[in-house]
């Protein structure tokens, strides 16, 4: 498109930015916001609840709802990855150029194995960690996935592995495994009598943790098998 | 650092606010691909910083691994992927266009 055309398009979009951002930073500003007391009582509600931390209690009880959809949308992303760019034929390999080529790093030094070797246990050691913590301090499935994904990804580097493997049974069972927990629970709540996701308040803790987990091992896949195939090149399209 | 000097961290807040404003400019309109994406590494780490900020480290920590380390290490490799596919198909057409010539001389 040409400049000249491009403009009022500019003009607009900036105009609706600096109205979402000036509205945003009056709400953010505003007093009613500051003297809600929304965060006192959150917190008071996930003491009850026998969980420490206020945003695992948020993310996992009051609104477990939203994380259970979340976990899906991730799934449901790594699904759209694989449609988009032909993993299933890639795997099949009926063409051989459709396989494409993946993107490796030389390294003779060893550096990147090097860096793994020491990275390798203090990362397990990190993502764990920040999946315990999250039912008392910061921390929680996403974060401690993310930090288990990056080792995936160094492995990755340090040892390509063939895009197919990406969609064995065991991956696809690793990247569905967290939202097939969640579910399970919130079915079981609702077997018990309960509302869906209203668990116990005396079977919180260990509840919360076995999603947590489950949740943790399936964004480390879903990251990571992204990661290997956006290092994939297109093959057939090229 | 609270209490220190009020001063302090109100500065340290507007150099931030700023800092990240003008850095996603940049990386908005950077020409070369490889630029825009380490801008946009930088800019997420700036966002960590300001979750911190707000008293925020669930976010500041999802930021700093989500949005920084994994997004831009896929942004850097699938900038490499594309980087090669445009060499290959430069040496496509160069050779499609040595076929042609080489049919004109027959």
């Amino acid at each position: 498109m040409p400049e000249s055309r491009r403009r009022p398009a500019r003009a607009l979009s900036a105009i609706g930015c600096a109205t979402l951002g000036a509205s945003l930073g009056w709400m953010a500003l505003s007093r009613s916001a500051r003297e809600s007391d929304l965060a006192r009582s959150v917190s008071e509600a996930s003491t009850a609840r026998g969980l420490e931390h206020e945003v695992t209690a948020v993310l996992l009880d009051f609104r477990g709802y939203d994380t259970l959809l979340e976990t899906a949308v991730l799934l449901a992303a790594l699904t759209g990855v694989w449609a988009v760019h032909g993993t299933l034929e890639a795997s099949r390999g009926e063409s051989p150029r459709a396989r494409g080529t993946r993107e490796t790093i030389d390294d003779p030094s060893g550096l990147v194995d090097g860096l793994l070797r020491v990275l390798a246990p203090i990362l397990l050691v990190a993502s764990a960690y920040l999946g315990w913590a999250g039912s008392h301090a910061p921390g929680g499935a996403f974060q401690a996935g993310t930090v288990l994904a990056s080792l995936l990804i160094l492995l990755t580097l340090a040892h390509p592995i063939d895009p197919g493997a990406a969609l064995s049974r065991g991956a696809r069972a690793l990247s569905s495994a967290g939202l097939w927990v969640f579910i399970s629970v919130a079915l079981g709540t609702g077997l018990g009598g309960r509302a869906f996701l209203d668990y116990p308040t005396a079977w919180m803790k260990p509840l919360v943790w076995l999603i947590e987990s489950a949740v943790a091992i399936s964004v480390a896949t879903i990251l990571a098998i992204f990661f290997v195939e956006a290092s994939r090149s297109g093959g057939e399209r090229s | 650092m609270t209490g220190v000097a009020l001063g302090l961290d109100a500065s340290f807040d507007w150099i931030l606010a700023f800092l990240m404003i003008a850095t996603a400019w940049r990386a908005l309109g950077a020409r070369d691909g490889f630029q825009s994406v380490v801008l946009f590494i930088t800019f997420g780490v700036m966002a960590s910083i300001a979750w911190i900020r707000i008293g925020s480290p669930d976010l500041a920590l999802a930021e700093a691994a989500i949005g920084t380390g994994v997004a831009g290490a896929i942004f850097v490799t699938s900038l490499a992927v594309l980087e090669r596919s445009e060499q290959r198909d430069e040496e496509r057409d160069a050779e499609c266009e040595q076929g042609e010539g080489s049919d004109a001389g027959e």
